[in-house]
């Protein structure tokens, strides 16, 4: 500590740039928010953890703005709809599988 | 330099090299060539893509020059304090260059920031902002209190940009595999 006051100096500006980031932050949240608004106000709490989920927002942005411009519309849409079809089909069976062994 | 810092040094030795096999998978999985990409051909609907890609790019073109940039301004035949001042001022300008960048690309191709470059742009205006604290701490004022924050700081910045991306590319691969793999269940 060689200097007190220009120590309690820094410590005040850091925590200014601190907020003034957060208010950045925020604002641009409020600007380019992607998600419905629900799910916002739970993860807005904790802006580790929405930083995440909005990446993952930001991937599943992109893997649907991929399939809507992809070569061919229709084989995708084929694809998909075949896709979801298999995998309720599986879902089912396996609920099956699990009803039947629980019994 | 102990326990947490070390480990942190240690892991950033890897980052650049992990930056260029995320850009290439995220280019890869979209399936569109590098020069289209650039071009920015496929605008506004497109938008999440052209951004995510004009991030990712940038950080995998500017990271390592600033490494490179470093190593220039440390083999300079100099003053150790005039290095310094070099050291911080160029820092600070080449982030906020990279901010510049960031957002011509992004007003040129007229799309919105996603939620990843959003986070990369705000993450470089932290890493200029300790730097310029930095520079005051140890050139003007020389208190030099701010060196272990200095340290770890830019460390772990760098670190969080290229985990961001790893979660935001690996999470887009799964998407992208994800019928492929419930098809063969």
């Amino acid at each position: 500590m060689q200097n007190p006051e220009i120590n309690i100096l820094f410590i005040g500006l850091l925590v200014l740039t601190v907020l003034i980031l957060l208010m950045i932050v925020r604002h641009f949240k409020q600007g380019v928010s992607l998600s419905p608004p629900k799910i916002r106000s739970i993860y807005c709490s904790n802006q580790y953890i929405s930083s995440l989920v909005s990446l993952i927002e930001d991937a599943l942005e992109t893997d649907q703005q991929m399939l809507e411009v992809d070569l061919d519309i229709d084989k995708v849409s084929e694809k998909h709809i075949r896709w979801k079809n298999d995998a309720n089909k599986k879902i089912k069976e396996y609920k099956n599988f699990l009803g039947n062994s629980q019994v | 330099m102990d326990g947490i810092s070390l480990y942190l040094f240690k892991i950033s030795e890897y980052l650049n090299i992990v930056q260029v096999v995320i850009t290439l998978t995220f280019i890869y999985l979209t399936k569109r060539k590098i020069f289209d990409l650039l071009k920015g051909h496929g605008t506004p609907k497109e938008s999440v893509i052209l951004s995510s890609f004009i991030c990712l790019f940038l950080n995998m073109v500017t990271f390592p020059s600033f490494s490179f940039m470093n190593e220039a301004i440390l083999s300079l035949e100099m003053p150790i304090e005039t290095k310094r001042v070099l050291h911080y001022l160029c820092h600070t300008f080449s982030m906020l260059f990279y901010l510049l960048l960031m957002s011509y690309f992004h007003i040129l191709y007229r799309i919105r920031f996603s939620q990843y470059s959003l986070l990369c742009s705000v993450l470089a205006f932290v890493v200029s902002v300790l730097q310029v604290s930095r520079y005051f701490d140890r050139m003007v004022f020389e208190t030099n209190q701010l060196g272990f924050i200095y340290k770890v700081g830019i460390v772990a910045v760098g670190i969080m940009i290229v985990f961001c991306g790893f979660i935001y590319v690996g999470f887009l691969a799964y998407l992208r595999i994800k019928p492929l793999v419930l098809r063969s269940l």
